[in-house]
């Protein structure tokens, strides 16, 4: 029989099931203590930014700027945004372009992807190679405002949405994800008469929810940060969405007026800024969760599969 | 009636210790400097300064802008609408929020009433401008009226794009427009693009001065007389005093203003017709040591690197800084934003020397900018310039008045003569003053104190001042180089200031300056100022 020594007693204990070591506790501490940290970079100036939205402004006033802990919540910053000014309006095309756009995105993407999935499609692999190659070559900015003016589209929301509706990377992701699906099934539908359209609608679309949660998250992330877009294409600042106004504010540092906000109440300038900030951020926050459970699968498949 | 010419004015300008005139024909890209500046033989336009009214202070070409305790009763300016009912359309900069859209904007619809035509204004951030102006030149979809942005190669799209304004403007042609002929002379230097005018010039003179404001009342409330920084050393000890608490002295580390203390205001010099560099010169030392001084001290707010200006403002305001440095003209919106605070007084620093004497005032340029019209307006060319000339109807007028505070009783109440912004102030800011302004006074609604103390500034910091003596000269390593050679330079600048690296580390950063780019563009300067200089 043999008796088990203390030490090797304690590098069983650090032997975990998959057989490697345990960390010691200094190590634990420190791994903590370096991580703890970390995520204090990132969360405390996002703290900072909300707690200034809702500080009192003699708080924000008396500490020069951002505040970390309000002295008491003041949600005038929030009433005069929402109270139908310029910020509110560019809250509405912000949310009609990203839903709108999203909306264009998908249908079009899963439609190309689809039909390039199909084996009875002429030249597929080079229609394929074509959507790759879009991958590389950008057609930069001048073409395509040139194109995007011979279309008519200068100073409407179409030119916010149309010159990026299709993203190659997207398709890519997607044609892989259709193509991983079971052929029997669309097989066994074709035999039953369905049409390439009816294929897609029934069968594909409802079979991919996880890719498209996770494609249609990247492309209403990008509608709704875009601002270069409406700069370029919008002449009337009444169309521009929230982060070309939230860029006037923050970035550019212009002043909000009353106008702007539709208040006679002007909240601090810094709670202002901060609040339009909040709630550009907030939109992708609220939807994230909810997609979340897609997100790995969607986002895998194009890692995978070609 | 003042008269110039061109000649006088680049004599004037070039010479080592000229004031106020420049000569500027053009600051684009072009990159022969000898066909560009011979080619700039366009009479200016006679200047007729605004005969209407009479300042309570004198101007004084490169000394003084003229100031107004109170505004005069106005005078009629034009007797017709200058417009042809046909829509203007105009794209331009803004550093304002955003005005109200043309529906929801009673000041922007009475505006077109009295022009006669519907101003169609596209505004884009200041910041934003110049991408916005390149992407609508390559697609050739240029309004009727532009701001010029920075772009590569100016004075050739000028010649290609926008329409030739000689014919209107120079000499005695532009009496016909008295609003534009009352802007001075050294602002249209810069509108004259390989002999021909091509744009109107957005002056702003004096005003621009580069300066530090003070709060006066709070260095009254310490006892302390601003008359008594007489020195670097006497400046340190009331930032010392100035601090504490809640307050620190400065709201940015003063490093301009220690240079202007230093008599090395500007980085470029010229002596007998050399042009140079003084950024090997032992005052860049001396500078920056006391600048980190301040610093090191404890009188800079720590968090003024990369603070946005209006935080440092809204310092200013709470009493958080008792010194930042800011344009002149912020001497009155400081007012205007501050209006709350009680015994608010605020006064701009002078500028001594470093151990006593007097310092060296850097002139600004002579405009923000300037407006051309589209080459492809044709007929409608007097009508836009009537327009134009109406924007820039004269401090004194009716039409002043309208175009800078708006309607009485709706965006401004009269009190006494004067007209004091309401709550719908903000509705003005439609960015028409950038398609054509007038000519800038200092004048502060109900402030005469503030106007006299500001006018005395102006006396008092330009008896000894040095312009920047390659305005109006052309270098093409400059237009692709300067910035990103300045951007190194003042990431160097930042680290020394701050305690990251000693002062020793300027003289290699200034060579990298120099052997990156930087003598280059002193050769190609000096070669564009003797192209110059054999014209005379």
């Amino acid at each position: 029989m043999t008796t088990m020594t203390s030490e090797s007693r304690t590098r069983a204990r650090r032997t975990m099931s998959g057989g490697q070591a345990r960390p010691s506790v200094p190590a634990t501490i420190a791994k903590g203590t370096v991580f703890s940290i970390a995520c204090a970079l990132v969360i405390l100036p996002f703290i900072g930014i909300v707690a200034t939205s809702m500080a009192p402004a003699e708080q924000i006033s008396a500490a020069g700027g951002l505040v970390l802990f309000p002295e008491r919540l003041d949600f005038s910053a929030y009433d005069a945004i929402l109270s139908g000014g310029i910020v509110t309006r560019a809250l509405g095309v912000s949310v009609l372009v990203t839903v709108g756009g999203t909306a264009v995105s998908l249908t079009v993407s899963s439609l190309l992807a689809y039909t390039l999935t199909r084996r009875a499609l002429p030249f597929r692999r080079g229609l394929t190679l074509l959507v790759v190659v879009s991958l590389f070559f950008s057609p930069g900015l001048l073409p395509t405002y040139l194109a995007v003016q011979s279309y008519g589209l200068l100073n409407s929301l179409a030119a916010l949405i149309l010159p990026t509706a299709l993203s190659a990377f997207n398709v890519i992701v997607l044609r892989a994800f259709f193509g991983g699906l079971p052929p029997d099934i669309l097989d066994a539908a074709e035999i039953d008469g369905a049409s390439e359209m009816r294929l897609l609608t029934s069968i594909v679309i409802p079979l991919s929810k996880a890719a498209l949660a996770v494609i249609g998250l990247f492309y209403a992330v990008g509608y709704w940060n875009a601002f270069f877009s409406a700069l370029i294409y919008l002449n009337d600042s009444a169309m521009w969405p929230l982060q070309l106004v939230l860029r006037t504010y923050v970035v550019d540092d212009n002043t909000i007026t009353g106008y702007d906000l539709a208040s006679d109440v002007i909240p601090a300038q810094p709670a202002l800024q901060m609040a339009i900030l909040v709630i550009s951020v907030l939109p992708i926050l609220l939807v994230y969760p909810w997609l979340q459970k897609h997100f790995a699968k969607g986002a895998l498949t194009g890692a995978i599969k070609g | 009636m003042i008269t110039m010419s061109r000649r006088t004015l680049l004599t004037g300008a070039l010479g080592a210790g000229a004031a106020m005139a420049l000569a500027s024909c053009d600051s684009g890209g072009g990159t022969d400097p000898v066909a560009e500046q011979s080619a700039n033989t366009a009479a200016l336009p006679t200047y007729v300064p605004y005969a209407g009214v009479e300042p309570d202070l004198p101007a004084e070409l490169g000394r003084t802008s003229a100031a107004f305790f109170a505004y005069p009763d106005p005078a009629t300016f034009s007797t017709e609408a200058p417009g042809d009912g046909q829509p203007v359309r105009f794209m331009g900069p803004t550093s304002f929020g955003l005005p109200p859209a043309l529906p929801d904007n009673p000041f922007w619809q009475e505006m077109n009433k009295r022009i006669g035509s519907d101003l169609d204004i596209s505004l884009t951030p200041a910041g934003e401008y110049d991408a916005k102006f390149s992407t609508t030149v390559a697609g050739n979809s240029l309004p009727d009226a532009f701001y010029v942005g920075s772009m590569p190669a100016r004075a050739k799209f000028m010649v290609a794009k926008a329409a030739d304004l000689t014919e209107y403007l120079s000499g005695d042609a532009v009496q016909d427009y008295p609003g534009l002929a009352s802007i001075p002379t050294d602002s249209w230097q810069e509108c004259i693009f390989e002999g021909s005018i091509r744009a109107i010039p957005l002056n702003r003179g004096l005003v621009s001065l580069p300066s530090v404001l003070m709060r006066n009342d709070l260095l009254t409330s310490a006892g302390i007389d601003r008359a008594d920084i007489t020195s670097f050393e006497a400046l340190r000890e009331i930032s010392s005093e100035m601090t504490g608490g809640n307050r620190w002295a400065w709201g940015d580390a003063p490093l301009g203003h220690l240079r202007r203390m230093a008599d090395i205001p500007i980085r470029w010099t010229i002596e007998d017709g050399v042009l140079d560099t003084n950024l090997l010169d032992e005052r860049q030392h001396e500078a920056l040591e006391a600048t980190r001084a301040l610093v090191a001290d404890g009188s800079v707010n720590p968090d003024a690197a990369g603070i946005p200006a209006s935080t440092k403002k809204q310092w200013f305001g709470g009493g958080q800084a008792a010194f930042i440095s800011d344009s002149f003209i912020a001497w009155f919106s400081l007012y205007v934003a501050n209006e709350a605070v009680e015994g608010l007084e605020i006064q701009a620093m002078g500028i001594p020397g470093m151990t006593g004497g007097t310092g060296t005032q850097n002139l600004p340029r002579p405009n923000a900018g300037f407006t051309a019209f589209s080459a492809e307006v044709g007929d409608r060319l007097p009508t836009l310039l009537r327009i134009a000339d109406w924007l820039a109807a004269p401090f004194g007028t009716e039409e002043y008045l309208f175009n800078k505070y708006g309607i009485a009783g709706r965006n401004y109440d009269v009190v006494g003569s004067d007209p004091v912004p309401s709550a719908l102030a903000t509705e003005v800011n439609i960015g028409s003053l950038y398609m054509s302004d007038a000519a800038r006074v200092i004048y502060s609604p109900g402030r005469p104190e503030a106007v006299q103390s500001a006018w005395d500034h102006q006396s008092a910091v330009t008896a000894k001042t040095v312009p920047d003596p390659t305005y109006g000269l052309e270098s093409a390593t400059a237009s692709r180089v300067l910035n990103s050679l300045t951007g190194e330079l003042s990431s160097v600048e930042q680290d020394i200031i701050y305690g990251r690296r000693p002062v020793s580390d300027w003289d290699a950063a200034a060579q990298a300056f120099l052997d990156g780019g930087g003598t280059t563009i002193v050769e190609e300067y000096q070669a564009s100022y003797d192209a110059i200089q054999a014209m005379q």
